[in-house]
């Protein structure tokens, strides 16, 4: 059985894309569009890996991270932040709360699938 | 004669140059006509406040009186000196230089001047991309669409056998995002557009008093010494600002200082985290309280405070920003915010908690009250004011109520006070 991604993403287009690539690439994919709840997704999927968007309604990525880090049952899955800004400053955020790898938009398809892989070897 | 002792000659060349009479001058800095001539005629000595009243009636730096053109120059030149340290300058033979080539030190130190006001214009251009909600909402729209028609187009290209289901699929969420694309561009450029034609600082008087006040930490020397005209004199020779709201602000912040000593405040924010309490302790208005709270320098022995005052119509007359609640650059703020329901309700105090949808806000209690600003008479309509002060919280008993900055760049869907669409997709 392959593995399992949870993509925490709040555009539609992007969720498709990213999904069926990963999909392809025999990952089961569930995807999740809203920052409030996210980390209760993640609790209840427990995938292998996160895809977490930092710019999403309710909450922000980094609040996101900073739960499922917090959380004794999601502490040690591992977190690809995107974002749409290359900015130093939120590279570093997303390191000192815990994320594994970044990467910013737009990106390309064989980075997602590259850099997830990555994090399940 | 010394230099110094000429303040009078001078005083009297420039007056005679400005066409003022010495008796409306006398009138204008509260001297008697008498008094002045002897002034101008160097028969007696003139400093301290009076020098600074006569400057300003004649609008000329008081320097320029005190110490006469050729110190300003040389002032000038020193300090056009020292910004570019790199270069070594005779020193030595700064006087000399000046006195042999008048014209070109006057033509050094006006562009060492314009060097100065550029950097400004530059570092507030920077302060904009940086800290402008809208744009940063508007440009993360646009890479996150951009980044949706790469993966799109990526897949179409890269997939030979992908299924026609899956290729009309792809293709429709090109067409989709393309014109989303279109529309946040035209928005971004309406928005961008105006700064073209205008002078380049587009900030508003509001904006430069709020940021001559943080480079000060909200601290004003010259008003803690009650020397009003000098507080003024210093902010709008640095910043150019609007003088009627520097001069309403500073008149303004002038009486609450003196009504709410630091002491006093001290010994209310021990007692209670109110403000409205610590407005009964210290026997002023909310409002005033308000003001007290959020204009003072950071520190950590009390909480930051963000704080808003506006008219009736929602236009803003104050603002004191705070991490994690973001500000409208122009117009006005979200209807849902407490300040203006308080509009609704005069006198009446609100607090609720708040958070706006987006990336970095924080939770903030909010308090509200709006008040009747000249209530003179019974025949008289009062104006009133709304204000609101904002302090960060980390808990709150009931979860915040969701607000935006205005509906030009809020993302919420569905909202009954939406007045205008937003640029961003989901607002829509």
């Amino acid at each position: 059985m392959g593995h399992s991604v949870l993509l925490i993403e709040d555009e539609p287009n992007i969720i498709e894309a990213i999904s069926f690539i990963l999909s392809r690439d025999g990952w089961t994919v569930h995807s999740h569009s809203n920052g409030a709840d996210a980390s209760n997704e993640v609790i209840r999927r427990q995938p292998d890996v996160v895809v977490l968007d930092v710019m999403l309604p309710g909450k922000t990525g980094f609040e996101v991270l900073q739960e499922i880090r917090e959380n004794t049952e999601t502490a040690n899955i591992p977190v690809l932040m995107l974002t749409a800004r290359g900015q130093n400053k939120d590279r570093e955020k997303a390191e000192s709360y815990g994320a594994n790898m970044y990467m910013t938009k737009p990106f390309s398809n064989s980075e997602v699938l590259e850099k997830v892989k990555t994090l399940v070897a | 004669m010394p230099r110094a002792s000429l303040i009078g000659s001078r005083i009297r060349e420039r007056r005679i140059q400005k066409e003022i009479r010495q008796t409306d001058l006398a009138k204008l800095v509260g001297i008697s006509a008498a008094y002045l001539n002897l002034i101008e005629h160097n028969r007696r000595r003139i400093g301290g406040k009076l020098l600074l009243d006569i400057a300003e009636v004649l609008q000329v730096e008081p320097s320029l009186l005190s110490e006469g053109a050729e110190a300003a120059l040389l002032s000038a030149l020193q300090k056009a000196s020292a910004d570019q340290p790199d270069i070594d300058v005779e020193d030595d033979r700064l006087e000399e230089f000046a006195g042999r080539f008048p014209g070109w030190a006057q033509l050094m130190t006006r562009q060492s001047g314009e060097i100065e006001n550029l950097k400004n214009a530059v570092e507030i251009l920077n302060d904009r991309l940086s800290h402008d909600p809208f744009l940063a909402a508007a440009l993360h729209e646009v890479i996150s669409t951009v980044s949706s028609i790469q993966s799109s187009a990526s897949i179409l290209v890269e997939s030979d056998d992908i299924e026609k289901e899956w290729r009309d699929r792809f293709h429709r969420n090109i067409f989709e995002d393309s014109g989303r694309l279109a529309d946040t561009s035209e928005s971004l450029v309406g928005y961008l557009d105006p700064a073209q034609d205008e002078n380049v600082n587009q900030d508003t008087p509001l904006d430069n008093l709020e940021k001559m006040l943080l480079d000060r930490e909200f601290f004003v020397p010259e008003i803690e010494h009650k020397d009003l005209t000098g507080a003024r004199r210093e902010i709008d020779v640095k910043l150019t600002t609007d003088q009627i709201e520097t001069t309403q602000f500073l008149a303004l912040h002038q009486g609450i200082v003196e009504r709410i000593p630091p002491a006093s405040l001290e010994q209310a924010e021990a007692q209670t985290d109110d403000p409205a309490e610590m407005a009964a302790i210290c026997d002023v208005t909310i409002p005033e309280m308000f003001h007290r709270l959020s204009f003072r320098p950071s520190s950590d022995a009390h909480a930051d405070y963000g704080y808003l005052k506006a008219d009736m119509a929602g236009a803003f007359l104050s603002k004191r920003t705070i991490d994690g609640f973001s500000l409208p650059r122009s117009g006005v703020g979200c209807a849902l915010w407490p300040m203006y329901s308080a509009l609704a309700q005069p006198t009446v105090p609100i607090v609720e908690a708040i958070k706006q949808e987006g990336r970095g806000a924080e939770t903030m209690l909010a308090y509200a009250i709006a008040v009747p600003e000249d209530a003179r008479s019974f025949s008289h309509s009062p104006r009133y004011t709304t204000h609101m002060l904002l302090r960060q919280v980390t808990k709150t008993e009931t979860k915040p109520k969701s607000v935006g900055v205005n509906c030009r760049i809020c993302p919420v869907d569905n909202c009954d006070a939406r007045r205008e669409i937003s640029i961003l997709s989901n607002g829509f």
